[in-house]
């Protein structure tokens, strides 16, 4: 009867009361909770408040009450033409990102698991860097002395350097290159989930490779494009230091101009671009999701 | 439709054949079922039929051609596969057309002949539904749509019922047998349930280690197997090992001291140690005192199930055999005891000489 | 089988499967290739004895790497950044610790929004929390140490908090009861018992929490000054002003170095992969 004797050994351990459980537990998320309301909700909102007052010599601001941050960030050609080289550099990246990294992803859902272990763990290694490393590569690449000029001259293509640093292609080239391992693994992970049986199913049925691609493959590795875009889009949106180091000073991102309000003490106009930037970045998001669809494919039983 | 011939086909997959030097011939319209356990090859051959894997050795054709280089699009092939396999970005309207949206049919074309497909496996009125909303029965009655909606030569199914409970399986086989029988379409049924391929079947293959064990009817392979795996494959079978010896009224095998006759058309040699293979159903058993001489195996009752209608007795003959006898559970069996002394007895023709 | 079968496991039947997967294989190669181009590089011309930028190099050299031990800034930049690394890993693991095993155990109303709240960090733009920081500190009069930490920490608990939650999620809580069972009070069980065997995530959360805070540069930009500044900011501000060019690149190889060595300790001693934590 041994059936029995496991049973009634099971029964008191399934009302043994551990010591981390039900209500016990929201102590724990205090202080996490309090940190964050501390170092992030505050300093947020407070931000946020900031950018309706005006600016002060003296001190921050001048706790006078003002829309002008945002009629100007909206208004101005010069801060609307920063806003729209922003998109349109972010949408280029993210473009060029799904462009060049679905091949790659596609080839790594293909090969075996170990095989792809290896090269995913190539991806990672980037993303643990500090981008200025990984920018200051561009600049040795691409400067007026760096390496492509060398390899161009010594090899007779050009006798003079070509600029190609402080332009707004180096800026996206670096984009890309730091952003592009996101794509890649977002897109990876959502085709390897994919049940081969439907490839199959498709191919039986009359599909050719390349319809079995368009047909079955595409859409349903539509939820890693669409994560991986949003992920290099919203980074892409806020780049600062990519853009300074590779474009100069002809290339004003929005997180350049922010920058430079701080520096000049114009707490109240950086917070208005802020505000712009994360809610344009946000809204933009949304149209991407609406523009490639989300994965719902009717209510599941 | 179509004739599926399979001429000495071999795949070998990391160094063991999966298949090995098989031939096999579906005629016209036929119902053929693949059966055997896992990993027998069953599931591998039905692979390369479809085109999912190129054969090592051998030629496969389908309505005479050889298709070994025609890739899986362009083999007119449907397929309804073990976990149904259906496109969750699709409706199920969708999901039947496909296979009329890759033939180029128009849209208007494809809609008829998908609805006309869903009428047939009673699915009308889902059209818009996607699968993800459907029950597994349901997405079930959806594969099998898609799989026959472009009326394909070949009809090929692996496993379709495995996820089903048992009520709803035996309802689908016979509903699969007459969709079958309505597009008279040759199929090839990958099974691992021996009574579904039993009931189903014009002809089954018996799969083991990659080799066909046996093919041929349902009857012949049920009366008729060439060996032991095989006879207790296609439900148990009792097996007693004797020696055959020739009498003056014909072939005879002595079992545990006690002299059976044989069939008359068996084939075997003086003095050769043989197996008989005898389903549990056909051994009969007589009420013995356990003293008098009697015409039958002596054993005595292990023990008793009822299995709904089914009464199965459990024995050990004296020389220790097991064997297992079923009946019906009205039959005059039911008095029967464990511990009871009782006489096993079978005709001669029920009794098969199987291989070692 | 061949070699290619063994790499690239054929579905179906179709013989031009090798032919695409070149097309792909190559198109692969020019992704990876836009990718580590630059780190190659850097890795490279860390090695070259002169003082341009000269590739390939005529020959190999440590010269600046010596350059770089001698030079205060860059020095003080590593010291500075193993410091807050370490700081701000340690209070990130006690933190997101704590709030993994209160989300996973817990019962109470909006675990979504607050599992959602404790990954914002990841991703809150850099530069939005560093200004923001700015002003907030600024108002505060906070420490140089205490900003530049403090962002740290806010960025490492998430991935304290995903990688803490993914071991707890296999963690089988009948073996806590089971120790109660058998004696243990519960909160005995729960350190002698629960602890250890989240262990994995925890360190695994740690280290990333720690090479997060070592290479962060979108906030910390704001949140350093005069007398404390990180490795990065050391670079970048090299970058900017420095004359001596090469020695960026002996930098960022030691940073480079060390993350390596981070994570194959991770991989050896853990058997982790570092793709369960990585976002």
């Amino acid at each position: 009867m041994s059936h029995i004797s496991l049973e009634t050994a099971a029964a008191p351990v399934s009302r043994a009361r551990t010591w981390i459980r039900g209500s016990r537990a929201e102590f724990l998320l205090a202080p996490s909770m309090l940190y964050y309301l501390a170092l992030l909700v505050l300093p947020s909102l407070a931000f946020c408040v900031v950018s309706f007052y005006g600016k002060s010599d003296t001190g921050f601001f001048d706790g006078v009450f003002t829309t002008r941050n945002y009629v100007r960030a909206l208004g101005d050609k010069f801060y609307l033409a920063s806003l729209w080289l922003t998109l349109r550099i972010s949408i280029e990246t993210t473009a060029a990102c799904l462009l060049l990294g679905y091949p790659a992803a596609y080839f790594l859902s293909k090969i075996g698991p170990a095989a792809r272990k290896k090269l995913i763990v190539l991806l990672l290694f980037p993303l643990l860097l500090s981008t200025v490393i990984r920018v200051y590569g561009w600049i040795a690449l691409l400067g007026r002395r760096g390496i492509v000029n060398q390899l161009l001259i010594s090899s007779g293509a050009t006798d003079q350097p070509i600029a190609m640093l402080y332009t707004e292609g180096a800026v996206l080239v670096g984009l890309i290159s730091i952003l592009l391992p996101y794509m890649i693994i977002n897109i990876t992970n959502t085709l390897i989930t994919i049940d081969p049986s439907l490839k199959e199913a498709a191919a039986i049925h009359g599909a050719s490779p390349l319809r079995v691609f368009l047909k079955v493959t595409l859409p349903l590795s539509r939820a890693g494009m669409v994560s991986g875009a949003v992920t290099v889009f919203t980074i892409a949106m806020s780049t600062y230091i990519i853009s300074f180091l590779l474009g100069g000073p002809r290339v004003k991102l929005m997180g350049n101009l922010i920058f430079d309000a701080t520096a000049s003490f114009n707490w109240p106009m950086g917070a208005a671009l802020s505000v712009v930037l994360v809610l344009s970045t946000t809204a933009s998001c949304a149209v991407l999701m609406q523009f490639l669809g989300k994965n719902s494919y009717g209510a599941a039983r | 439709m179509a004739i599926v011939e399979v001429s000495n086909i071999s795949k070998q997959y990391n160094k063991s054949w999966a298949v090995d030097r098989t031939s096999l011939t579906i005629a016209d319209g036929s119902f053929f079922s693949l059966l055997g356990p896992s990993g027998s090859g069953k599931t591998t051959l039905l692979r390369l039929i479809a085109g999912f894997l190129r054969p090592d050795t051998g030629e496969i054709r389908i309505g005479g051609q050889v298709v070994n280089d025609v890739p899986p699009h362009k083999r007119n092939i449907g397929m309804v596969f073990q976990q149904y396999a259906l496109f969750p970005h699709r409706t199920v309207l969708d999901n039947v057309a496909f296979g009329l949206e890759m033939r180029g049919s128009g849209r208007a074309e494809r809609e008829r002949l998908a609805r006309e497909a869903l009428e047939m496996v009673r699915m009308s009125g889902r059209e818009a539904a996607f699968p993800r909303e459907l029950s597994g029965g349901q997405q079930q009655r959806i594969a099998i749509a898609r799989s026959i909606a472009a009326r394909p030569a070949v009809w090929l199914l692996d496993e379709p019922l495995s996820a089903l409970d048992r009520k709803l399986r035996v309802e689908m086989q016979s509903e699969l047998r007459s969709l079958q029988q309505l597009l008279g379409i040759t199929t090839i049924y990958v099974t691992h349930d021996q009574e579904e391929a039993l009931a189903m079947s014009d002809g089954i293959a018996i799969f083991r280690d990659g080799r066909i064990a046996q093919q041929g009817t349902p009857l012949e392979l049920y009366e008729r197997p060439v060996d032991a795996f095989v006879a207790d494959f296609l439900g148990s079978a009792n097996l007693l090992d004797g020696t055959a010896t020739r009498a003056p009224q014909g072939w005879c095998v002595d079992i545990e001291g006690m002299r059976f006759p044989l069939a008359r058309d068996a084939n075997v040699s003086d003095r050769e140690q043989v197996r008989l293979a005898i389903r549990p159903e056909r051994l009969d058993l007589l009420r013995w005192d356990g003293h008098t001489a009697g015409a039958g195996l002596p054993a005595s009752v292990e023990s008793l199930v009822y299995l709904g209608s089914d009464l199965r007795v459990q024995l050990r003959t004296r020389g220790g055999s097991r064997l297992i006898a079923r009946a019906p559970s009205r039959s005059d069996l039911a008095s029967l005891e464990v511990g009871h002394e009782i006489l096993a007895v079978w005709r001669p023709e029920e009794a098969v000489v199987v291989a070692h | 089988m061949s070699l290619s079968d063994h790499l690239f496991p054929a579905r179906t039947g179709e013989p031009r499967v090798s032919l695409q997967m070149v097309a792909l294989g190559t198109a692969t190669v020019f992704a990876y290739g836009i990718i580590l181009l630059p780190i190659a590089v850097i890795i490279i011309c860390s090695f070259n004895p002169s003082s341009a930028l000269i590739f390939p190099p005529e020959r190999l050299s440590l010269r600046w790497y010596w350059e770089f031990l001698a030079t205060d800034d860059m020095i003080n930049g590593l010291m500075w950044s193993i410091l807050i690394a370490v700081v701000s890993a340690i209070a990130a693991v006690l933190l997101g610790t704590m709030a993994a095993v209160a989300l996973v155990r817990g019962r109470f109303p909006l675990k979504g929004l607050i599992n959602a709240l404790l990954l914002t960090p990841l991703i809150f733009p850099g530069l939005i929390l560093g200004v923001a920081l700015l002003l907030y500190f600024q108002m505060l009069n906070a420490p140089l140490l205490a900003r530049v930490t403090a962002a740290h920490i806010l960025l490492g608990i998430p991935f304290v908090v995903r990688s803490v939650i993914s071991s707890l999620d296999l963690f089988d809580i009948r073996i806590e009861e089971a120790a109660i069972i058998h004696g243990a009070s519960p909160v005995r069980a729960f350190f002698k018992v629960t602890l250890p065997s989240i262990q994995p995530g925890i360190v695994a959360g740690a280290i990333f929490a720690f090479v997060v805070s070592f290479g962060e540069i979108n906030a910390t930009l704001f949140l350093t000054g005069p007398g404390l500044s990180t490795l990065p900011i050391q670079i970048y501000s090299q970058i900017q002003y420095g004359s001596e060019q090469v020695i960026v690149a002996a930098a960022s190889t030691v940073q480079m170095g060390l993350v390596v060595v981070l994570i194959v300790v991770l991989e050896r001693l853990f058997g982790l992969s570092v793709t369960t934590a990585s976002r």
